[in-house]
């Protein structure tokens, strides 16, 4: 019998600390093998541990395509483990279970195929994976559009990567709450001040869309009821959500919100199919 | 059959087992390792402690480091649990099903033979109300339930013999017991479908989030997880790492959804942060999640909670109250837990 507990090594291709307090570790299993079968779906996640450290939750941030030679995880340093993986280095171990989770729904199954993705703060992280897969063509066949909120400027991730999704036909902006921007453009995308929501005025949002949306809790309740008055129905909106999670396989309660599991159910739901439990 | 075929079947298995059963201690009863075969219980009263312990024990090594994560290679000894009774049985089936992926408990639970035990009507305070707050005793059968052997003891003192699977068949016949009944298992879930007062439940534990019943509970409930701790079907666990002197050691150990940090996140976020919320998951595992997952109940009305609850709340009861409806509701507690 497998045992789904049975995390596999892979090694640290590089390192890249993206902001103050995020490092983006690029990762392949040890197991050539293994590598090469690897598959995950956008908006699935890894549990990444260290022995003695424990693992939790990451959502692989890299694009599916590139699956079979590596992947990747952003990691924002808050606690113990995330701590003790920020010392890591190029070269060094980490432990992994991967792909766990349901993720992001095939554009094929959605009903409205334009696209509107929300991410606040490291909630765009669980985004990216989905923005990478889009920009390979999508986004020219159907209108994309990204609002991305963060608290300041140092907060912004995943800068290098703006100009090619632009080039790929992804709209994106971005907006801070914390601190006033001291430029007007980050890498040719535009920055406005305020809350998340304020972008539903001042920008043209996409219709016929669905929405996809990963932030904090008050972030979704307040952008769902935007999306709500722009006549998007609930079951055209998506979310993914963050639980404190142990096995990540549905048996240990952790995770738990009503009758489903984010670990195994999730992290991505339909608005409608949980919206009695947020 | 007479009681000595009982017990000369029970000091065959001892051959071969280590043999766990229900033995009474002062007052109360608990599932014990059995030295001397005298001290078992035959009254069908449910231990205290349920039989958990033997199937998904308190810890256990899940993985060990030394270069690498490896499952140690443990041994898992052969046991007997003697004398479980028809709730304790249906618990079981559900952790079997809850844990079919799991070699550790699969590989574990392989080692033990399971006999149950029926006594009539079982042997339990405040009769009237238990059935009430559950069991159709008759309509409980043997076909749905996972066992080895079972053995019914009749009003008149002597006892009748049935075998739930090839092992069970075997250890009888073993034993010179030709006279017994052959039960075919016939899945958990009843032919006519998903039990009916598990369907009731979970539809009203689903539409009384807002009833009152939770803020009293919440006023009175200490959070001490007593109940989840002697509860049957109660499985949480948490997963932690212990370093060794030179190895870690990951570890599933008991959890309980009443402790802090159950669902609490870096940053200091927690779903369940209040007494409310935790009482609240903890009867949405029971009656929402695990039916809706598993078409089975998730309560198998022991009653062991209400009866170590040092602050006297009671299942039974509770559903009564759910059930007369939430009548003079103030406006202050309608909204459901943490969502302000
Ligand atoms: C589906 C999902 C995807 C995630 N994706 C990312 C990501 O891409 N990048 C990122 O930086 N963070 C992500 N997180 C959050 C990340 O899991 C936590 O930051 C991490 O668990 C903190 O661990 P710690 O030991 O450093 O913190 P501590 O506070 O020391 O936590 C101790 C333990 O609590 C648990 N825990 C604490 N916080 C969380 C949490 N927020 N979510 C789940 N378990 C938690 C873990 O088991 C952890 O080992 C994600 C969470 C989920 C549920
Ligand atoms: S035993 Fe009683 S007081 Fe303790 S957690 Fe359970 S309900 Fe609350
Ligand atoms: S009665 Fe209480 S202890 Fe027994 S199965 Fe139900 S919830 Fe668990
Ligand atoms: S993490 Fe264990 S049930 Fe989801």
């Amino acid at each position: 019998m497998i045992n789904p507990y049975q995390p596999l090594p892979v090694k640290i291709l590089s390192v890249i600390q993206e902001t103050p307090d995020t490092k983006i570790f690029r990762l392949k299993f040890l197991d050539s093998v293994k590598q090469k079968q690897f598959y995950f779906w956008q908006g699935q996640f890894a549990q990444v541990g260290l022995p003695g450290q424990g693992e939790a939750p990451f959502d692989i941030s890299s694009n599916s395509h590139d699956s079979t030679a590596y992947f990747e995880v952003a990691i924002r340093q808050v606690g113990r483990l995330t701590q003790a993986l920020h010392h890591l280095h190029k070269g060094d171990r980490l432990y992994v279970r991967a792909p766990l989770g349901k993720g992001w729904p095939s554009t094929d199954v959605l009903s409205q195929k334009n696209l509107l993705l929300v991410g606040g703060g490291c909630g765009f992280l669980a985004l990216k994976s989905v923005i990478e897969e889009v920009s390979l063509g999508y986004a020219k066949k159907h209108q994309v559009q990204v609002f991305y909120g963060c608290s300041d400027e140092a907060q912004v991730l995943f800068k290098e990567r703006y100009q090619d999704w632009q080039k790929s036909g992804i709209k994106l902006k971005l907006i801070f709450d914390k601190k006033e921007p001291t430029k007007k453009y980050i890498q040719g995308i535009s920055c406005g001040y305020g809350l998340i929501t304020k972008l539903f005025e001042t920008e043209k949002v996409v219709t016929h869309a669905s929405a996809f949306l990963c932030g904090p809790p008050v972030m979704f309740k307040f952008v769902i009821k935007k999306l709500q008055e722009r006549g998007f129905k609930d079951s055209e909106i998506y979310l993914s959500l963050e639980r404190r999670m142990s096995c990540g396989l549905g048996v240990c309660q952790h995770c738990a919100i009503g009758d489903k599991y984010v670990c195994k159910d999730g992290p991505v739901f339909r608005y409608d199919e949980v919206k009695d439990y947020l | 059959m007479k009681f000595s075929a009982v017990e000369k079947l029970i000091q065959n298995i001892r051959q071969d087992y280590q043999i766990f059963a229900p033995v009474k201690d002062d007052k109360e009863f608990f599932v014990s390792k059995i030295s001397d075969l005298k001290q078992i219980d035959y009254s069908g009263r449910l231990p205290l402690n349920s039989w958990k312990h033997l199937f998904l024990p308190p810890g256990e090594e899940l993985l060990e480091f030394s270069k690498k994560f490896r499952r140690p290679d443990s041994v898992y000894p052969r046991r007997c649990a003697w004398n479980m009774g028809f709730p304790d049985l249906k618990a079981l089936g559900l952790l079997d099903v809850v844990f079919a992926d799991d070699p550790y408990y699969q590989d574990r639970r392989r080692n033990i033979l399971v006999c149950g035990l029926a006594v009539g009507e079982p042997d339990v305070e405040n009769y009237a109300e238990h059935v009430k707050f559950s069991r159709r005793l008759a309509e409980d059968s043997l076909e749905h339930v996972t066992f080895d052997i079972f053995l019914e003891k009749t009003k008149k003192g002597t006892f009748d013999f049935f075998a739930g699977s090839v092992l069970g068949r075997e250890v009888l016949s073993r034993n010179k017991i030709k006279n017994f009944t052959n039960v075919q298992f016939a899945g958990y879930i009843p032919e006519q479908g998903p039990d009916a007062d598990m369907l009731s439940k979970q539809s009203l534990i689903k539409k009384s989030m807002k009833h009152r019943l939770w803020d009293e509970l919440a006023e009175i409930c200490l959070a001490c997880g007593k109940c989840s701790l002697v509860c049957p079907t109660c499985f949480c666990f948490d997963t932690e790492d212990q370093a060794q002197e030179k190895t870690v050691s990951r570890q599933r150990v008991w959890g309980s959804c009443f402790y802090p940090e159950f669902t609490r996140l870096a940053g200091g976020t927690d779903y369940t942060a209040t007494v409310k919320q935790k009482l609240q998951f903890w009867y949405e595992h029971k009656f929402v999640r695990i039916p809706a997952e598993y078409a089975m109940p998730g309560c198998v009305s022991c009653g062991r909670c209400a009866k170590v609850c040092p602050v006297g709340i009671d299942i039974a009861k509770n559903f009564v109250r759910l059930s007369e409806g939430s009548r003079g509701l103030p406006a202050t507690i309608t909204s459901r837990a943490g969502n302000s």
